[in-house]
């Protein structure tokens, strides 16, 4: 068996194609996984490589008459008077500070830009006693003297010290900044040095009191929908899990974005390691494909078949070049997608980890073994196509109409399968190509309602049995 | 000299078609057997389900003692073969082609794979792309990749295909010999009547699927009945050569020919003492004899077109 198989090697790599399309399927892949990052990096606040100038955002602005415009107004000549000429020279606390103090001043902010107070009044629908307003016009002096000063410690000591008054009149504050100050001195986190566990401390926050607020409803016997309950209880403790763990790089599901999702270049590249599997799946798909068909066409096959080796293990020689051939296509394929992202974004991310959640409990995972695993859940469905398109080969005397139908089978599969669930067709799902995404289906996204890995990988199973018995037996009692 | 090929009650259809009826033979070690039939008579069908590229229907086909069906292995190691055109992977050299049958079977050293190379003539072009060879090159490699495992018997669906004279000659000695020094069955299929005389030892013929007869090519050549023999006379003076003639054998056909050329149908069975005879009456009339032949009429080609009974008109 293993002289058949070398044999079959020596065919397909004597052949000058088997190389072009090796080549091409690699530059293939590089270039899908580079639009793709491009893609991601004008989605969500991601990375803006566009630095814009403080002046050139006034502008946007100074016309308007809308609210949130003039506070944003006010915002950036805080950052003029700061010094700052351009966005990327904020620290980020400071934006972070100057966000939140806009939001929660902006009675003292738009009572402060206008002339008359009756007017800014009747804009902002509140209305304010004196004492409330002198008070106001007190504590936001304070805070913006603080923030000019790049004090963060006064900063967030006078976010309590608002709060508190607020709350002991009875009046409406936001928490949000209040929970944030009062953690920054829990933790003592120095927001300067600490820019990253700043952050991952706010959203920590916030995570955790929309959880603490769906709680407190819970409790009064208000109905809470259980997936909306089970998002925001992810949401927190996945947070909590990344505070408590000073992780920096990291990546999670994400409902809205549709997948997993990080903030770093890197892990955002490796994740999409999806694509290079792909295209070696391609580039073996092409191969199995002519791995008969091309003997036919040759006439070799005569030759072939007058030998002393019985048809069957001719068959699996056959098959099995081609399985050991995409395990070699596979690890050639990820080292030189590895090096690409390293490449292109940089190695910063390469100790990232997976956060993924399940049953209470957060669960972390390196990033290179998660990638390998979406690699190779890849593989497995793929393996599929292969078997498919060695099937086809076997029945198929013209190897081009072979790798034809191979190749259009997988592309428009999923659409097909995609077609049949909007269709609200539900028998859609025993089909092979609704069960070849297992990448997604791990993660918990499945095309059908209900579908999960384990119903995946049985439908695949079954389906390769029922080609390679076709295949097998199409080619042993076949007449030449 | 030992049992070969055992093929008993062949019948095989495709669809409705039937293209073999009920062939029965045996061929042994040590002998050249021709298989020679019109187009469409059956000949590469039974080729191919002896070697396996056809299923059996009905009927048994034994190699050297096992049957094809139960020892499948054992059966075609002892085969080598070529079905109708020999066909390579162009892309790869000849000895890369050789490598990947030598791989396949049992024993195939690297010198004998250089054995064989230089038995068939391509030693100085084994390197080459099979691509680049001409279809005599082909046949040779074709040639050279069914005797690398030393088969006890050679199956050949018309050899001589595509071969000039010189190919021609150096493949039937190879052939021969290998049949007859070392104990092969050489089993060929071709439709070069001449070719087959001189090169097989026996010989069947198969006309629509129906195996007509097995003899040898002795028996086949002597079964012909031919009448008359033709003989070709060149004298200096025609006319007076010719009367003398029919002055004394009025009763034998006479043409006459062109540049003092003319031929007499004399009947074969004492054709050496009439001719004999001519001859003196010739030189003893004072005339000079410049030469006298006789026509071969026996031959391969009229005795497959009186057994085949219609000289490969229609396709079967």
């Amino acid at each position: 068996m293993l002289k058949l198989i070398k044999n079959e090697y020596a065919k397909i790599f004597h052949k000058k194609t088997t190389y072009i399309v090796l080549i091409l399927c690699i530059l293939l892949g590089l270039g899908i996984s580079a639009l793709i990052q491009l893609d991601n990096s004008y989605m969500y606040d991601y990375d803006y490589d566009y630095d814009s100038s403080i002046e050139e955002e006034k502008s946007w602005y100074i016309n308007s008459d809308y609210i949130y415009d003039k506070l944003n107004l006010y915002s950036l000549n805080l950052y003029e008077n700061m010094g700052y000429k351009y966005r990327s020279e904020i620290p980020g606390w400071v934006e972070m500070a100057v966000d939140s103090y806009t939001s929660s001043h902006y009675a003292y902010i738009l009572i402060s830009q206008s002339e008359d107070i009756q007017e800014s009044e009747a804009d902002m629908d509140m209305h304010l006693s004196d004492t409330d307003i002198e008070y106001e016009k007190e504590i936001s002096q304070r805070m913006e003297k603080a923030i000019l000063g790049l004090d963060y410690s006064a900063y967030f000591d006078l976010c309590v010290e608002y709060y508190e008054h607020q709350t002991a009149k009875n009046l409406v504050c936001d928490k949000s900044n209040y929970e944030l100050a009062k953690s920054i001195k829990k933790y003592n986190i120095n927001p300067e040095k600490d820019e990253t566990l700043l952050s991952s401390l706010h959203s920590y926050v916030s995570a955790k009191m929309a959880y603490d607020e769906l709680m407190e409803e819970k409790n009064r016997g208000v109905h809470i929908p259980e997936e909306q309950f089970q998002k925001t209880a992810k949401t927190y403790l996945t947070y909590k899990y990344i505070f408590d763990n000073h992780i920096e790089n990291y990546m999670m599901i994400n409902e809205d974005y549709g997948g997993a999702y990080s903030q770093n270049k890197f892990i955002m590249a490796l994740s999409s390691d999806t694509v290079m599997a792909g295209l070696a799946g391609i580039f073996i798909i092409i191969i199995a494909a002519g791995i008969f068909a091309n003997e036919y066409s040759n006439g070799t096959i005569k030759f072939l078949l007058i030998n002393p080796v019985k048809r069957a293990k001719i068959f699996w020689s056959k098959y099995l070049s081609c399985i050991t051939l995409f395990a070699g296509a596979l690890v050639i394929f990820y080292i030189i997608y590895f090096l690409f992202a390293m490449i292109i974004c940089g190695t910063d991310g390469i100790d990232g980890v997976f956060l993924s959640y399940a049953d209470g409990v957060v669960n972390e995972q390196h990033i290179i073994l998660y990638s390998l695993k979406q690699y190779g859940l890849t593989a497995v469905s793929l393996i599929t196509s292969i078997t498919l398109a060695f099937t086809i080969s076997a029945f198929i005397r013209s190897t081009a109409l072979a790798i034809a139908i191979s190749l259009v089978i997988e592309f428009a599969g999923s659409t097909i399968s995609m077609f049949l669930y909007q269709l609200g067709h539900d028998w859609g799902r025993y089909l092979i190509f609704s069960n070849t995404d297992l990448a997604s289906f791990s993660n918990g996204m499945g095309m059908f309602p209900g579908q999960t890995l384990t119903f995946a990988l049985v439908t695949i199973a079954v389906y390769m049995v029922v080609f390679m018995l076709t295949a097998y037996d199409g080619f042993t009692r076949k007449e030449i | 000299m030992s049992s070969a090929l055992t093929i008993k009650n062949i019948n095989k259809s495709f669809g409705k078609r039937k293209v073999l009826h009920d062939v029965s033979f045996e061929t042994y070690t040590g002998e050249v057997f021709g298989f020679l039939g019109p187009n469409g008579a059956g000949k590469t069908t039974l080729i191919k389900l002896i070697v396996g590229l056809l299923n059996l229907e009905e009927g048994s086909i034994s190699v050297c003692g096992y049957d094809i069906h139960k020892d499948f292995e054992a059966a075609m190691s002892n085969i080598g073969g070529i079905v109708e055109n020999p066909e390579l992977y162009r892309y790869m050299t000849g000895m890369q082609n050789l490598r990947q049958y030598a791989n396949m079977r049992k024993g195939v050293t690297d010198e004998r794979i250089r054995e064989v190379i230089e038995l068939v003539g391509l030693s100085n072009r084994i390197n080459d792309k099979v691509g680049k060879y001409s279809l005599g090159m082909r046949q040779r490699l074709g040639l050279a990749q069914s005797l690398l495992h030393k088969p006890k018997v050679l199956v050949l669906d018309e050899p001589t295909n595509g071969l000039d004279p010189a190919g021609i000659k150096h493949l039937r000695d190879i052939l021969k010999n290998i049949a007859h020094h070392e104990d092969v069955c050489v089993f060929i299929s071709s439709h070069l009547m001449s070719e087959m005389e001189l090169m097989c030892d026996r010989v069947g013929i198969i006309v629509r699927g129906e195996l007509k007869s097995v003899q040898t090519i002795d028996e086949m050549l002597r079964s012909i009945d031919s009448a008359t023999a033709t003989y070709e006379y060149k004298t200096d003076n025609l006319s007076k050569t010719v009367l003398l003639i029919r002055e004394r054998y009025p009763e034998y056909a006479l043409h006459e020919g062109e540049e003092q050329v003319f031929t007499i149908d004399v009947p074969s069975e004492n054709c050496n003492e009439i001719i004999a005879d001519i001859n003196s009456l010739i030189i003893s009339s004072g005339l000079r004899l410049y030469s006298v032949y006789m026509h071969d009429t026996r031959s391969l080609e009229d005795a497959f077109i009186e057994l085949t009974d219609e000289g490969g008109t229609q396709i079967a």
